[in-house]
């Protein structure tokens, strides 16, 4: 028996050949030539250390269209370079899509955070990436540039095919996402579950958004996603389905729970086995929601719960 | 010869100040840099290795593989590691290396290196290894690495008296040490004089161990020991050393090996895994009377110190416990995973996990307290243990006591709501552990301490041992400092330099700070002799400033003079039997640890919310340093309890190198943890003092399993207690029917 | 923003060599200009010890290009001032901040941010901005302690 793999190559990053355009132009160009998107590099760089590759990288920082970042009360636009720390620190984002902040702030640590974009997280399209269920839920749609002028949007859960797969082709940049805001009696939150309590990829994890009637009780629009139980982050339609028109009660919140776990496709690797991973999401849904009702009591004529 | 001056080891104060150098941080830049080759399959066998792109790379200056260390293997206990091999045992074994001008020529000359395999089966369990017609090493043909058996007692005599049994079988994980230091070394090289300067917790030893090799190549070696960033058993021999020693001979050049994070826990060595079935018998009063344990410990690919380990498991912990009867059966096996090394505990910390929690069950099946049952059970002051351990000072009682306080107090001041979803629960577990042991090496458990009055002022101490953070420099520091009465910014300290300190045996065994502290004491008291008879002769009067003495001595050029060396080696110690009898080490500490905690018992998941630690570690003398030691030594148990793995697909290769995976506690990970301390009193110790170093770990895995027993009613006998494995439990109905019994 | 081929390292302006553009500043530091406080505990963003400020805010220079950070201020515990550096390591001192050591320029690092009044949301626990640096000898209860002094 002979055997192609030779070594383990030491774990080093490679001399990166750097490119840092500062226009979009340049950086087609230098996708063309070959080069790997680099922003904030903290997916790309331990890759390339394990890997030996890619050796070409063009670095988007400098072109300064793509730093843009705009929360109105309809919509925020985030640009390709803004990095996850600048949108923690900004209360209206906080405020406007908190499925989402929730989210970024369980990424890495306060130094990742400085360095890492959100769209990052998008392209890595991992399937435990801690914002894709979040933006699902927020109806995220990306930006996609090909070449020059030729700009089209589509939807997040359409851009996510397959573990680190992606819809961009190639010689495409994902120039920004967009996403809805929190309009009126609308709540949104994400939980995830981790073995350690930092620092860890989440083993399953929940986005949901609510809408809520009038009345702050009876569901009217629900929106539920599902992380790293499946080889993308999943939206969960029936689940959601099954919340709308009712008052959020125990057994509805079971009853959704339920359905997400028997849709969601998770597998079996050495951080947890599919079926424990269901079990995961039940729980998860149920927290969410409870995270969702209490942030909502706002919404209710006197600012409680039944 | 080299006139460098020696490396004054950085202390508490330079480290505060980031102003510690570790080996990483001493190479200089235009060092030649080599890295080790690593085989990618389990088990194969090395066919052909085809460097001729390699050496034609521009910058690549050498390639080593297997011939060129022919003969050489190591292992103090079984010399059988190679340095690089012909035989690939398990996943990352090193098999050639490279060296070259820089980094970058260096990566590509591994690139361009073709090795060809013959893939064998391999086995990565320990059952498969004892099933296995495969043989890892051509000398041991059924893969038992070595046996080990210790019966004592009446076993005729015991039946009739015990009338309950509880038995279970209970497995650990290997797990990373993980140091937050990469291995790292430097070799300079001065014609035939070859320096090892790199971060180890026995250079002695390895001194010891490199000299005849290297004296086989023509030359001669010292070790220089920098900072070190965390060793807990790891650091010592390790084939990158060597591979760097014979580079540096080979090209007359510096050369330098760096690891990467991950490179270093592919290729490091990890804490032994052991299954342990266990059974306890006691009377229906909770007398305990006997114990019988049948270990495997999987010794990975190559032996180092796992028979030791082994042994160490299979009774050390006996020792805290009148048992009148024992028997132990254990086998450790040879596995194609990573070697396994001493860790924190030396195997101790394994076999507690089995111990305590079937104490713990005892008490539950014979309805009492278990600090009570456990009280009325250990042994006391003027004992002989099982084992032969003659117990000196002995603060167990209060330890307990000390515990079972903290617990019945918490208990009754957060009256918990008890959901359906969280349960609560306290737990507690209990330990012994030596202090050295002399076992270790059979010439002598022995620890120099040198004081040299240096010409251009101050007096530098030397010894072998060196500073792992738990203190060391701080202990010999303020030890001289008062002897002698001098101003301690008088004093250097140089640890681990062999070229010009004493031997030492190194930090393991919790032994250093214990002995340097006693061979501190002993050069004081012949610094002071000498001190005395050189003021006589120089008729000066009564009492004589040290200061004005040196001035004199210094004229007239009699330094020299004041050189001493102190040394200690306890007394009543003896190299135990085959069996593992005999007193081992010149007093024994205990302790007891007790914790809440809190089980989400929809996912399993355990949170640690408050932690207590009872340590008998005699009359403290630095209560920060030693109260640090207990917290860091608690946090890493929980991180083997609960997180830690070293996880290996069916091919065995290691699927977890990194921080990201191996689950180290984090900052938030870490619960508040309360150390109480007895006042107990050594008289065979420095000032009365014990020591701490291994003994905080010891505890922990079995004391948070017993309270998670008592939260939800179920145990999880395998580590890590993930929250999958501990939410499987909740749901088995068989588990929670808890031990067999008879 | 950063263009250019410059530096600043602790105040003082350094040309980047061409090769070092696309090489990671963890080992500009380290080897080019000695600065080896910073230290690689894993070069893959997981323990913190290499955590330099980047124009005020912590980061990890194992997970930089010089070519990215070119033209931005760079701050390491050498460049921090002298009576913090004091400070923090009386205290460390005081309450056993460290063991071996090696975490500790990282933590350093997030002290003087955090004396600085670093935060992400202006209302986050200490748990989890010091999240991101891990100490295997685990004195953090100590470090917590340390901190608390110093914020
Ligand atoms: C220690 C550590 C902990 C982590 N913890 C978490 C965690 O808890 N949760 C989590 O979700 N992630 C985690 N991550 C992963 C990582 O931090 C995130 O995925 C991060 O958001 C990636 O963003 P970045 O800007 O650094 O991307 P980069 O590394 O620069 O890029 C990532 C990938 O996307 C591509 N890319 C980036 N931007 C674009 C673009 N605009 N157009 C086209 N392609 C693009 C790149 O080519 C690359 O393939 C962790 C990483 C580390 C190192
Ligand atoms: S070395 Fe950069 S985070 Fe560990
Ligand atoms: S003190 Fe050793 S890693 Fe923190």
């Amino acid at each position: 028996m002979g055997s192609q793999v030779s070594i383990i190559r030491p774990s080093y990053l490679p001399e990166i050949e750097l490119f840092r355009p500062s226009s979009i132009d340049g950086v087609f160009e230098c996708i063309k030539d070959g080069a790997r998107v680099l922003a904030g590099g903290t997916d790309l760089l331990p890759w390339a250390s394990q890997h030996g590759q890619p050796r070409k990288m063009v670095w988007i920082g400098n072109v300064e269209p793509l730093h843009g970042f705009s929360v109105d009360d309809e919509r925020l636009q985030i640009g390709a370079c803004v990095t996850q720390g600048e949108l923690i620190r900004c209360a209206d984002f906080r405020r406007a899509a908190p499925a989402v902040a929730d989210s970024v702030q369980f990424v890495g640590s306060v130094q990742l955070r400085n360095q890492a974009t959100l769209l990052g997280n998008v392209c890595s399209a991992s399937p435990a990436g801690d914002t894709l269920p979040a933006l699902l839920v927020h109806e995220a749609q990306v930006e996609i540039t090909g070449a020059p002028g030729q700009e089209r949007q589509v939807s997040l859960d359409d851009f996510l095919l397959a573990p680190g797969k992606t819809m961009l082709a190639p010689g495409e940049l994902a120039s920004g996402v967009s996403f809805c805001g929190l309009r009126a009696n609308e709540m949104s939150a994400y939980r995830r579950h981790t073995e350690r309590r930092a620092l860890d990829l989440a083993v399953a994890s929940v986005a949901a958004r609510l809408v809520f009637e009038a009345d702050g009780y009876t569901v009217a629009g629900a929106r539920v996603a599902l992380g790293a139980v499946g080889p993308t982050a999943l939206v969960a339609i029936e689940a959601a389905k099954s919340l709308v028109g009712h008052p959020l009660t125990g057994e509805t919140k079971s009853i959704c729970a339920a359905i997400a776990a028997e849709t969601c496709k998770p597998i079996s690797d050495f951080r947890a086995s599919a079926d424990y991973r269901r079990q995961l999401v039940k729980v998860l849904v149920e927290d969410v929601i409870g995270e969702i009702e209490q942030r909502a009591r706002i919404f209710k004529p006197n600012g409680e719960g039944r | 010869m080299n006139s460098r001056p020696p490396l004054s080891t950085a202390s508490f104060r330079e480290r505060a100040l980031a102003g510690a150098r570790y080996a990483a941080d001493i190479i200089p830049p235009d060092t030649v840099l080599a890295e080790i080759v690593r085989s990618p399959h389990t088990h194969a066998r090395v066919k052909r290795i085809d460097s001729r792109a390699t050496l034609a790379v521009p910058g690549v200056l050498a390639v080593l593989t297997a011939e060129d260390f022919e003969g050489i293997r190591l292992g103090h206990l079984c010399a059988d590691e190679p340095i690089l091999s012909s035989v690939a045992r398990y996943f990352g074994d090193g098999i050639a290396a490279v060296a070259a001008k820089d980094r970058q020529s260096l990566m590509r000359g591994i690139e361009a290196l073709r090795i060809d395999y013959e893939l064998l089966p391999h086995a990565i369990t320990i059952d498969d290894a004892l099933a296995s017609p495969v043989a890892i090493h051509d000398f041991c043909a059924d893969n038992i690495a070595e046996k080990f058996q210790a019966v004592r007692g009446d076993w005729q005599a015991i039946n009739s008296r015990v009338a309950l049994w509880v038995e279970n079988t209970f497995e650990t994980a290997a797990i990373p040490h993980a140091y937050l230091e990469p291995r790292a070394c430097l070799v300079r090289v001065d014609g035939k004089r070859l320096e090892l300067v790199c971060g180890s917790h026995a250079p002695s030893m390895m001194a010891d161990f490199y000299r005849p090799i290297v004296a086989g190549w023509g030359s001669q070696l010292e070790v220089v020991t920098p900072a070190i960033g965390g060793s807990f058993g790891a650091k010592w021999e390790h084939p990158s050393q060597l591979v760097c020693l014979l580079f540096a001979q080979r090209l007359q050049r510096d050369v330098a090996m760096v690891l990467s994070r991950r490179d270093d826990m592919i290729a490091g060595r990890t804490r032994a895994a052991m299954r342990i079935r266990m059974r306890i018998g006691a009377t229906a009063e909770g007398e305990l009377v006997a114990k019988e344990t049948t270990l495997w410990c999987d010794n990975g690919a190559y032996s180092l110190h796992g028979p030791a380990v082994m042994k160490a498991a299979a009774i050390r912990g006996d020792n805290l416990y009148r048992f009148s009867a024992i028997k132990a059966d254990a086998q450790l096996v040879y596995t194609n995973n990573m070697p396994s090394e001493c860790f924190r505990g030396f195997g101790i910390t394994q076999s507690t996990f089995a111990l305590e929690q079937l104490i713990d069950e005892l008490a539950r099946r014979l309805k009492l307290d278990p600090a009570k049952l456990r009280l009325s059970n250990t042994v006391r002051e003027g004992d002989t243990a099982v084992h032969g351990w003659k117990i000196g000072s002995c603060g167990i009682a209060d330890c307990l006591d000390g515990i079972s306080n903290r617990i019945d107090r918490h208990r009754r001041d957060n009256a918990l709501p008890r959901s359906e979803r969280y349960r609560t629960g306290y737990g507690l577990a209990a330990f012994i552990h030596c202090i050295g042991n002399r076992g270790y090496d059979k010439r002598f458990d022995r620890a120099f301490v040198t004081l040299r009055t240096l010409p251009e002022g101050g007096i530098r101490i030397s010894s072998g041992e060196v500073e792992l953070g738990c203190g060391t420099v701080e202990v010999l520091i303020k030890t001289v400092a008062r002897e002698l009465a001098t101003n301690r910014d008088q004093l250097e300290v140089v640890l681990g330099d062999t070229a010009t300190g004493p031997h030492g045996m190194g930090s393991y065994a919790s032994r250093t700070s214990f002995f340097v502290a006693m061979a501190a004491l002993d050069a004081c008291r012949r610094f002071k002799r000498a001190a005395e008879q050189m003021r006589v002769e120089f008729g000066m009067t009564k009492p004589a400033e040290i200061g004005e003495l040196v001035a004199r001595a210094r004229q007239q050029q009699r330094l020299g003079d004041l050189e001493v060396t102190g040394d200690y080696q306890p007394s009543g110690v003896v190299v135990p039997d085959e069996t593992g009898y005999g007193n081992i080490s010149a007093a024994y500490t205990f302790g007891a640890h007790g914790c809440c905690v809190q089980v989400d018992t929809y996912t399993g998941k355990v949170t640690v919310t408050q932690y207590w630690a009872a340590h008998d570690a005699g009359t403290i003398v630095n209560l920060n340093e030693t109260q640090g030691q207990v917290i860091g030594g608690v946090i890493q148990g929980l991180g083997f309890a609960l997180t830690e793995c070293a996880s290996v697909a069916e091919s065995g290769q290691l699927l977890n190198p990194g921080y990201l995976d191996d689950r180290v506690p984090t900052f938030p990970d870490a619960p508040p943890v309360e150390v109480l301390f007895t006042d107990t009193y050594e008289k065979k110790g420095p000032a009365g003092a014990k020591t701490i170093g291994e003994p905080p770990i010891i505890p922990v895995p079995a004391c948070i399993a017993n309270a998670i027993r008592d939260a939800v009613g179920v145990r999880v006998y395998q580590l890590p207690m993930t929250s999958e494995r501990l939410w499987r439990a909740i749901n088995d109905d068989d588990a929670r029917s808890g031990p067999k019994g008879n | 923003m950063s263009t250019g081929k410059y530096l600043r390292v602790n105040g003082t302006e350094y040309q980047i060599p061409g090769q070092w553009l696309g090489r990671r500043l963890l080992d500009y530091l380290r080897h080019e200009l000695r600065l080896v406080s910073v230290k690689e505990g894993c070069g893959e963003g997981d323990c913190g010890a290499c955590t330099v400020f980047v124009d005020a805010e912590p980061m990890c220079a194992c997970l930089l290009l010089c070519g990215v950070v070119a033209g931005r201020n760079i701050i390491t515990v050498e460049g921090l001032p002298q009576d913090f550096r004091q400070r923090f390591a009386q205290l460390c001192e005081k309450h056993g901040g460290l063991q071996c050591g090696y975490c500790t320029p990282g933590f350093t690092m997030m002290s003087a941010w955090l004396s600085g009044g670093g935060t992400e949301t202006g209302k986050d626990p200490l748990d989890k901005l010091l999240a991101g640096n891990i100490c295997r000898c685990s004195v953090y209860q100590q470090l917590k302690k340390v901190v608390a002094e110093l914020t």
